[in-house]
Formats: C-alpha cells, structure tokens, sequence
C-alpha cells in the first residue's frame, strides 16, 4: 500500500517548511530511513526521511516550496499503485514527478478550505464579520468561516463567537495561540486531560495563497520570495522594531588586555587547547560573566512579565548563507574559557551548514553580535525577542587617552548595547556596560576569578 | 411688557396726524473766521494732514493690489482691500472730537476711520499712556518691531509709526499685526484708541455698537459709540433691529434716571451711493434720502441729518453736536454722511456699474483739493506746506512697509501648529467681570429661592416612586438658581430678551428675577433675534458678562450671523485680545409645530468657536448653567422644553443646594450595562432609559446609556470605553437625523473604537420632515421602539423581536433616494 512521506513538524512554532533539495527522483528506490529531502526551517535545515522501502511514485511539491508541516510531500510504494487519495488539496498537481523549479505565480493558489468539519455548516456570510467578533475569534482561537451569523444580514457577531466558543473544546494556551496565529482547525476532541486539545491535536489546513507576482517590469528583475529564514527573519526584526522601545548605548572599551591575552592564546602549549581562542570568545566569556551581576538584562520580556534568569544562555549572531541564525551556548556562565570557545565554534559552524537542531537555535536569554570583523566601527543592534539586551561588538580602534600627564593612543574596543527601554532604563543598562568595559579591561584578571 | 404701563384706547383711538421732525440736509454753513478760532491753524492742517495719510495709506495699497509694488517696494498681498479713496474727509471730521473713550466700530472699509482715530487719540493721550499702551498690548510685541525701524524721537511720532505698522502688519496676516494677523484688513482694530471691530458682514457693526453703548450705560462708562456702516446696510434686518434696540422706550421711561437714558449710539451711514456695485438711491432701495429711514424709528427721527462728508469740518460739526445729545441720554442719532470712493469696491471692481464722468465730477470736488484750497484761502498754511505732505507721509510709510512684508521682522502665525487652536476660545474663569457690589433690589434669601429651598431636591421617594412634581425643585427652578447664583456674583452680569421681565421669560425660568433686579440688569427686547444676539456680542466683547435668550431654538435662524459670524468669531479674529463671556440661552421646543420645535444643536456644532451644551437633568440644569456663566467663551446652552417642569430623577441626591459646577465636556453614564451602548443628547435620555428598561426586561440585555450633555467640546473617552465593553452603540438625540451631529459622533466612534464594534454605529435622529403636530409627533421624534428597532435591525437581531417601525439599512437608501 502506498505511504504517504509527510512534511514533518519540526517544532511548535514551525508552520511550515521549504523544500531545500530532493535527493531521491520519481522512480527511484528509496530505504525505510533513507533521506528523500532536505527540508528548511526558520531555524535549521532538515532532513526527511522515507517512511517505508518502495518506489518514489510522487512528489508533490518543487523545490522551493513552502509546504505546511503535515501535509504529504511524496509517495512511496509499488510501481502501478493509485495514490490518488494520499495527493494533498491544493498540491500543484503539474508538479509531480518533475524536478523543475517553478516560478512562484504558476503554482497555483491552494484552497483554503478547511478539513471537512462537522459542526455547523459554513456559510459563505455575505454580511461578513464584525471587527470586534473577528477580534475575539482571533484572541480565542475560533476559525470564523465555520460560524452561522446571526447578526443583521447573516453578520457574524459577537455573541456567534461566543457560542462557538462555548461549544468547542478547551484549548490548551499553546493550542489556543497557535489556532489564533491561524491555519488550524480544532478537531472535536483532544487528547489532553478532559478532551483538552493540545497543540498536538490541531489539525492544519492548507498553505496561504500567494500573492500574485508583482508584474513584469520592463527590465528582468530577480524575485526573490521571502521565505524561510528570510521571512522570519523579516517577521521577527519588524516585530522587534515596532514592539519593544530600543535604546542603544555606544562606549568603548580598553583593549589593550583583551589583544594581550589573544596573543598569549595564539603562542600557547597546544596541550592548553587555547590557540584558537578569538578576541569575540573572550568577549562572550567576559559577557557570560558579567552578565550575572546584573540580572536585569539576562532576562525575558514576555506578557508583562519580566523573568529574570540565573544561567546565562548566550546567544551568538552568526552570518549565513540563508541569512542570520543565533545559536544559543547554554550554560555559558558555567564554562571555561576553552569551552566556551569550541562551543562557539561549533555552533556557528552548524549554523552555517544549517544543522542545528531548533532547540539550539532557541532558548537565549542575552545576545553578542559582532560586526567589528567586518570593519564596523559601531552599529545598532536590533533586540532578539523576547531578550531585553544585546550587545554589539564593533571593531578595535586607537583612541587618544590622557595617561600619565600625556595623550596616547591604546586601542579601544567599540561596544553598543541595545536594551528594551520598556523594562530596562538608561542607568543600569549604563551600569552593565561599564562593569563590562572593566571585565575587557582586565580580561586577564577575569580569568583567574 | 409692564404693568407701569397703560394703553388707554381713548387715546390710541384718536384721529389725528403725525408729524415728524424737519431733518436737515447738508445745513453746515462755512465761517472761517469762526472755523479759525475754533480750531487753530494747527489742528485745520493736521486734519489736512490726516486726510493725506489715509490717501496715501490706501493709494499705498492699491498698488500694491494692482502692481504688486510700491515705490519699487515688491509684494504680493493676497487677501482683501477694500479701498476709501475719496471718503477720506469723512473719516477725519469724525475723529476730530472723538476721544479714547469713544468707541468706534466699522465695516470692511474702515482703514480710514481707524487711521483717523488712533491719530486723534494719540493727540489726546499722553506720553506715559501711550508708552504704556504699546508696551502692554500683547505684550509689547508690535512695539519691539516699531523700535527696530523708526527713527522717530518723539512718543507721539512713534506711536503714529506704531499704528501704521500694526494696521498694515495685519492686513498682511501677521503674527506682528494689532490682531496677530487673524483679523486682516477687514477687521482691523485697536482697543486702546477706541477702534474696535471692523466687521466684513455688511451691517454687521450696527448691533455690536448698540451692545457696547448698552455697555457704557449699564456700566456707566464715559464715551459715545459709532458704528460706521455703508448706506447699503439699510437693506439689512439686523441694522433696523438694533436701531429698534437703541430706540427702546424703557431707557428713558423706566431705566433708573442716573443711568442717563438711552444707549450713546450713533449710527454713521457712511454713504457713498453704492453697494458695491448697486445703487441704494434710484436701484436698490427706495428712501432717497438715507437720513429719511430715523424717521420710521422714534418720535426723535433719530436726529437724524445729512451731513456733508466732502467737508471735515462739517462732519467734525455735526459729532460734536450729536455727543451732546447723546450724553443727555437723548439718543439714538442717526447721521448720513454722504461720500465717495474714487476707488472701486475692491481691486476686482472694474467700475462697470458707473460712468467715468460721474467719477470725474466727484474727483473735481476732491475734499483733499477742497478742503486745502481753504487752507490757503484762510491763510493757515501756504502751498508749499501742503504740497510736501505726500512725500513726507510716503517717506514714512515705506519702512514700515518694508518691515510689515519681511517675513523675519514680521512674521506669521505657525498655522501647523495649534497657535489657532488655542485661541478659538479664551477658556478662562471668572467670577466676576466688575469690582463693586451687584446691584440688586433685595437680599437673595428673600426672593424665588425662598419657596425652591423648601422643595425636594430629588424627584424620587425612597422606594423609587415619584413625589409630585410642584413639591420638587424642576429643571426651570435649577436653571434659576444658576442664574440667580451669578447675577448676585457679578456685578457686571446682565439678562436680556423677549419677556424675560415680569413674565421671566416664556418658560418661567427668570420668574422671580424681575423681584430681585433693577431694569437694566434683566430687561424685554423688542422681538429682534439679531439685534438680542448682535448686542449681546458688543456688550460682552466690551468685558459684561450677558445672558441673552431666544424663546424658541427655531428662531436662531433670525439671529443666524450673529451667532455664526460676531460670536462664535471674535475671540480668534482678537486673537485673544476680546473675551466673550456671552451665555446665549436657546429653548427647543416642542408640541409647536414644524417653526416651533426643531432641535438644532448640530447647526452650532458646525460653527468653530462655541461651545455647545445641552443639559438633560435639573442637576445639570444648574452645574451647566453654573458652568457656562463663569467662563470667558460664548456658549449657546440649549434647553428643553420638555423638561423645564421636570424634576431630577437620574442622578442620586437629585439637585444640589450649594454652587456645583458640572465638568466641562464629560458624559455623564446615566445607567451602566455590559451589552449595548446608548447616547443621547437632550431629552431623548429619557425615551433611551425607557428602551434600556425594556431591552432588559424583554431581551435579557444590559444597556449602558449615556447622556452626552456636551456637544462641544466633548470627551469620547468615556463613550470609547462603552464601546470597548458593549461593542455596540445606538446614538438618538430629536435632532433631525440628515446632517445631525450625531452623525459626527458616529463617524468619531467608528474610528475610535472600530476594533471592537460588533456592529455599525447606528444614528437614530428625528425624520427629515417638518414637525408635525403634537397628536403626531411620536411618528416623528425618536421613541423607545425606534431605538430598540434599530438595534435589532442594524447590529443584533433580537431573538423574538417584532418591530413596530421601520429602522432597516434598505430604509435608508430609500429616505436618501427621496430626500426625506
């Protein structure tokens, strides 16, 4: 019998992913575990694995598509089988079997139905919704299209919502912001205590149409579509701008210790495993260490609510080819300087291979970026999200110092943080980053702490 | 209106003729021998002097309109000129014995007369008073500016610069100018010289005159008051009406003696034959000779006279003589002093409505020539002398041009900021506008407030039920206490209308005053909307605080430029220079009929610079009206008729004995719910709890209603707030539903709080028909079932619910597709 490869959910806040790259085509034998495609995250690249051993019959999406998790991608199973039933709605059927990358407008808007549901039939309501009845449909998870208006017209109304609501089954939190985020059905019953339904039970629907192509201009253009990384990306950067109130903090930093020290690393026995210890290393392990003096800025923002952590879960900005990726070095209060390093290290090269697993591209509770290698002398970081701080390393610079009674110039390190202003104010975010600028100062002396 | 007086039919019935006064035409005769000692060579040449600065004031203008420069001076002023070339004689006759205290008022072509009597009074003034005046008036601004570019040594010669450059600083919108540039050549003016508002309303000066004469005698202030008018202003109602006005009787009849009789008003008729381009004599009108007209208004004719505008000095004859008469209380007088305009109405006039040989008659009779021929005959100044004004007066007048279009020196208001904003209205409090005690008749523990004070302030026993109504203080009553409150405040407080004495108004609201106040504090007028408004705004722009009253809402019509034009206006076109403290009273009926009962609110709403209140409780009633009677600004505060003889039943205590006042611009929430929002304005409040009661009772639905009170300004915070927590709103006032204010409201609350509409907002207004007759008004004021329909209809269908009229959104289309 034909099985059906689906687009695995690789996360609660993964509504969908891209196909990347198939590895297998339409005729090919394929192993039970044996990798079909690669697929891309807003967080990582992934792999799909075939769910049984049997011919490739189908796939039912190009590459470069963003295909809603749960839905079937390919078919695997014996040359002549009908597989008719297993070909999701919606899914450009021209597609099948071909390799051929297909340009967005001609892959068709999938409908957006829902899932046959068996509530209550869904008039098309030809008074629409009201603003305050879609408000509390959206707060509460309610998909408006399957409601019966009562309102003048058939205008679907407040009190429609709420008997809906009163209706359907509980929803967990999770569950609850994923259908008000969209795209969800909510089945009948759910599988939490009580029927709850859990995030687990939502059932998606179709991916969003696209939008048309913008139209042809007269000189060839390349449309790039805003997907995957990119689009999160997008999405979380315009959210951070708009939602927190950002207030950056320029100064710099004697460097003087910091370059010491990274020379000494470079000589040092290879025994010490320090070699490869970059001036940034240092400055997330001063970060790490400072950072627990001053709470407040190793801290969530989330629901007015500020959560202050104890650990420091560092996040690191790094620069990939599908765009910025910030993997997290857990614990980072709690490493050695050598860890540290090779912790960086190794997430940042995961990051760049984009095989990081979304549980290390989450869970920050501070960020370093650090722009200072690419010549930057000083930037405005864009806070991460629910982090309240970040802290932008821009590059070394000599800077005139009265010392000793005389002007000289001791290379200076450019340091700028953003915090959200919401939760953190000027002083104490000026605090952290002078006993930062110290820790720098005396990296040396840090060390031995 | 009075029992003191007694129409005996024998007499009225009696044959006979009338006979009215000789009225005399040009009857000045020249003596030069006496004009030279009167008067002295000097102040024959100053008069000359004066006439050439007004000529080359408004030749400078000209140019500039025309050419768009002057002497070589380039700019491109584009507002209006309305131009007095030829006129300039009667302009400077006038001033001659006017002194600061005499006031002026003028029309849109008044730069003349200004120009004339700011050069008398600073003849009259001394040094330290007119250094005082222009380092005091805003502040000193136009003066700093003055001393930037005037050379002159002395006060007087600094002052003259001061009030050429303010003149014209204005006229070119600037923030230098005498009114900050927001009143312009129109309506230039200058407090302190006694030149007050020009008006652009062609006769629009005549009420606001009589108002500021009404002034000087109930505040017993020196001067006389001119309003200076165009002849073609005769055809206007409000001019007969506030010549009506100042005739009345009652100053000399019943006013107390020592007052000093009738109002100190002379209406000049600046006649210069046209109305703009149409002809009073021989086209437009019908009474030959304008000095005729004082005859159709009192026994006096009004002493009227034609006087020779074309000779100064029998113009000068003339005022002086007519002072006389009007400081014995013997007015009002009523002068036609014929003139010219060499210039036409304005730049735009090409003259195609007269011929160039009757302009070139006029330009041979010249006053200018005339009046310096007779100089030189007389010996009081040589050829030579007269010869060098012109360049001497150009010379003057260019810096101060320079300075008045340079955008550094001069510059103007910044109109994206709310500098406009904030001078819409003066926002002030004031519990009294004069020192002194108020004059009154008795203590006011003896008068109505005796019996009221014995009332039940609250219309509800303990258990909910109705006391009788004549048991309780009723709105009426509260609004009395208000104004009893204030008048015993302010000495400067006084009320006036149609039967406002002895009868205390239609409505009874004043009864019990005429007990309390001697006349002139609360006084009948003749049945003249325009001229009851129209001096209203003269006596409050001269700082009395005044309560005027139209009996029926529908008569604002009647007072419709007064209201809209001189109230609503004068605070912003001073620039804060004016107050005006004016509460205008204005009953809305009902039971009337289609001319007696409409509810006009959202006309005043559209007018900036009012307030608007609309109380609908009698504790409002008197925390209003409390309210509106101790600010600066012009409130028109409708009322009910409907409620007069109501007591309070909506909020708890009822009406409150001690002073309250009710907090400007705030909904009041007359009953709290959760699932619908009604507002409503006026006493359609009662017909909303009415609905609330029912929608609760049949629908199991909690309505939230709110009366909103004020119409502007108002807070929508509160109403917002509603909206958030019911998602739905019905608004109903008995306004008529097309163009109703309500209709602003909705559009407010739309935007406001979109998000959380569970439905449109729905406006449910008073049908666009006339007003039918008693029996039948429920088919056309909004009721409880037109409320409760609308909601079913338009936002949430009730379950169950029959309506019982029409209230669907396909009815209207079908009204707007008809008009109805």
């Amino acid at each position: 019998m034909a099985t059906a490869v689906v687009m695995p959910t690789l996360g609660n806040t993964v509504e969908s992913c891209i196909i990347v790259d198939w590895k297998k085509s339409v005729g090919d034998s394929v192993k039970k575990g044996e990798s079909i495609c690669e697929v891309e995250t807003d967080k990582a690249v992934m792999e799909v694995e075939s769910p049984a051993t049997g011919i490739l019959l189908a796939r039912f999406y190009a590459e470069g598509e963003d295909v809603p998790v749960q839905t079937a991608i390919a078919v695997i199973g014996q040359p002549g089988e009908d597989f008719s039933h297993l070909r999701p709605e919606g899914a450009p059927g021209g597609a099948a079997g071909t390799g051929a990358p297909v340009p967005p407008a001609d892959l068709g808007a999938p409908a957006r139905e829902s899932p046959a549901d068996s509530r209550a039939p869904a008039p098309a309501s030809p008074q629409g919704v009201s603003p305050r009845a879609r408000n509390l449909a959206m707060r509460k998870g309610v998909d408006v299209s399957s409601l019966r208006g009562t309102g003048p017209g058939g205008r679907i109304v407040e009190r429609d919502v709420q008997s809906a609501l009163a209706a359907q089954p509980r929803l967990t939190p999770v569950a609850q912001a994923m259908v008000a985020q969209g795209d969800y059905v909510i089945p009948e019953r759910g599988s939490g205590p009580g029927g709850r339904v859990t995030a687990r039970d939502l059932i998606p629907v179709g991916p969003a149409p696209h939008a048309p192509a913008p139209a042809e201009a007269e000189e060839p253009v390349r449309a790039i579509p805003i997907k995957g990384v990119r689009k999160i990306i997008a999405e979380r950067m315009l959210s951070s701008l708009q939602t927190t109130a950002q207030l950056t903090l320029n100064t710099s930093a004697d460097a003087r210790a910091l370059l010491q020290f990274r020379k000494r690393c470079k000589t040092s026995p290879e025994v010490l495993g320090l070699r490869e210890v970059t001036i940034n290393d240092l400055i997330l392990f001063a970060v790490s260490r400072t950072l627990p003096q001053h709470r407040y800025l190793n801290a969530l923002f989330q629901e007015e609510t500020v959560y202050e952590y104890v650990r420091v879960h560092l996040g690191l900005a790094v620069d990939t080819p599908r765009g910025l990726l910030v993997p997290v070095i857990r614990d980072a209060d709690r490493l050695s300087l050598r860890e540290l390093s090779s912790e960086a290290k190794r997430l940042a090269a995961g990051a760049q291979d984009g095989h990081l697993s979304p549980d290390e591209l989450s869970g920050g509770t501070f960020t370093v970026t650090n722009l200072g290698n690419l010549g930057i002398e000083s930037f405005t970081p864009v806070l991460n999200v629910p982090q309240v701080g970040i802290l932008g390393v821009g590059n070394i610079n000599p800077k005139p110092v009265e010392l000793e009674g005389e002007i000289q110039f001791v290379p200076h390190i450019n340091l700028s943080l953003t915090v959200n202003h919401q939760v953190v104010d000027g002083a104490p975010a000026a605090r952290f980053l002078n006993a930062l600028s110290q820790s720098l100062a005396n990296i040396d002396l840090l060390l031995a702490v | 209106m009075t029992k003191l007086i007694t129409i005996d039919p024998r007499e009225v019935r009696r044959p006979g003729q009338l006979q009215g006064p000789v009225i005399p035409l040009n009857a000045y005769t020249s003596d030069p021998a006496a004009e030279a000692a009167k008067y002295g060579s000097e102040n024959l040449v100053r008069m000359y002097q004066d006439m050439v600065y007004i000529r080359e004031f408004e030749s400078m203008l000209d140019h500039i309109k025309k050419e768009g420069a002057y002497h070589g001076i380039a700019y491109n002023h584009r507002g209006p000129a309305h131009l007095s070339i030829g006129q300039e004689a009667a302009a400077v006759g006038q001033a001659y014995h006017l002194s600061p205290d005499d006031l002026i008022f003028g029309s849109h072509r008044s730069h003349g007369e200004i120009l004339a009597k700011s050069f008398a009074a600073i003849r009259r003034l001394g040094d330290d008073e007119l250094m005082a005046i222009m380092e005091s008036y805003l502040d000193g601004a136009i003066l700093r500016v003055v001393e930037r570019f005037s050379r002159r040594q002395s006060v007087k010669d600094l002052a003259i610069d001061y009030v050429l450059y303010g003149m014209l600083a204005e006229m070119f919108g600037r923030e230098t100018g005498f009114n900050r540039g927001m009143g312009g050549s129109m309506h230039v003016f200058f407090p302190p010289f006694g030149v007050m508002p020009n008006n652009a309303i062609v006769g629009g000066s005549a009420g606001i005159a009589t108002g500021a004469a009404l002034f000087k005698r109930v505040r017993r202030k020196p001067g006389i008051v001119i309003a200076n008018i165009g002849d073609a202003s005769l055809g206007c109602g409000p001019v007969w009406e506030a010549m009506m006005f100042a005739a009345m009787d009652q100053y000399r009849l019943l006013w107390d003696e020592e007052l000093g009789g009738a109002l100190p008003i002379l209406f000049n008729f600046v006649d210069n034959f046209y109305g703009m381009g149409g002809q009073p004599v021989g086209e437009t009108m019908g009474f030959g000779v304008l000095a005729r007209a004082g005859m159709g208004v009192n026994p006096d004719a009004m002493h009227a006279e034609r006087i020779d505008g074309y000779n100064p000095l029998a113009v000068a004859d003339a005022i002086e003589r007519k002072r006389k008469i009007l400081e014995e209380g013997r007015g009002p007088v009523l002068l036609d002093t014929i003139t010219y305009r060499f210039s036409g109405h304005s730049p735009s006039d090409a003259s195609s409505y007269r011929t160039k040989e009757e302009i070139d008659l006029w330009r041979h009779q010249d006053a200018l020539i005339g009046f310096g021929e007779y100089l030189k005959q007389n010996g009081h100044a040589d050829e030579g002398h007269l010869a060098g004004f012109p360049e001497e007066i150009m010379e003057r007048l260019i810096p101060v041009l320079e300075a008045a279009i340079s955008l550094d020196i001069s510059p103007r208001l910044d109109v994206f900021s709310d500098t406009i904003g904030d001078m819409m209205f003066s926002n002030q409090t004031a519990d009294r506008l004069a020192e002194g005690a108020p004059e009154v008749l008795i203590p006011k523990e003896e008068s109505r407030l005796k019996v009221i004070l014995q009332k039940h302030r609250f219309g509800l026993d303990e258990n909910g039920k109705p006391l009788p109504k004549l048991r309780c203080v009723t709105y009426a009553e509260a609004l009395f206490e208000a104004m009893i409150h204030r008048f015993y405040e302010d000495p400067s407080m006084i009320a006036y209308g149609e039967e406002n004495r002895d009868w205390g108004g239609a409505f009874g609201v004043y009864r019990g005053l005429t007990e309390c106040l001697p006349y002139h504090r609360l006084f009948n007028t003749p049945i003249s909307e325009a001229a009851i408004v129209g001096t209203a705004v003269g006596y409050a722009l001269s700082g009395g605080r005044v309560v005027a009253e139209l009996m029926y809402c529908d008569f604002m019509g009647r007072a419709g430029d007064e209201i809209f034009n001189q109230m609503a206006k004068w605070q912003a076109m001073s620039a804060g220079v004016l107050k005006m403290p004016l509460v205008l009273r204005v009953s809305v009926g009902s039971k009337y009929g289609a001319q007696h009962s409409q509810d006009w609110t959202s006309i005043v709403a559209h007018i900036p610079g009012l307030k608007v209140m609309f109380p609908a409780t009698a504790y409002d009633a008197k925390g209003m009206l409390n309210l509106a009677l101790h600010g600066t600004d012009p409130v028109v505060f409708f009322e009910s008729q409907r409620l007069y003889a109501e007591p309070e039943t909506v909020v708890p205590g009822g009406v409150p004995v001690d002073y309250y006042e009710t907090p400007m611009g705030e909904p009041a929430v007359r009953r709290s719910g959760t699932d619908v929002t009604i507002v409503t304005i006026g006493a359609t409040l009662y017909r909303a709890l009415e609905a609330a009661n029912e929608l609760a009772e049949r629908y199991g639905l909690s309505a939230e209603v709110i009366d909103a009170r004020f119409i502007n300004p108002l807070n929508y915070g509160p109403i917002v707030d509603s909206v958030k927590k019911t998602g739905k709103i019905v608004l109903a006032s008995d306004a008529c539903e097309r163009g109703s204010f309500l209709h602003t409201m909705a559009s407010n609350i739309g935007q406001l709080a979109f998000d959380y509409l569970d439905g449109p907002v729905a406006v449910v207004g008073a049908r666009n028909w006339i007003t039918p007759p008693a029996e039948m008004e429920s088919g056309f004021f909004p009721q409880k079932e037109w409320i409760i329909d609308t909601l079913h209809e338009r936002i949430l269908p009730l379950p169950g619910h029959n309506p019982t009229t029409v209230q669907s959104t396909s009815e209207i289309l079908r009204r707007n597709r008809v008009g109805v």
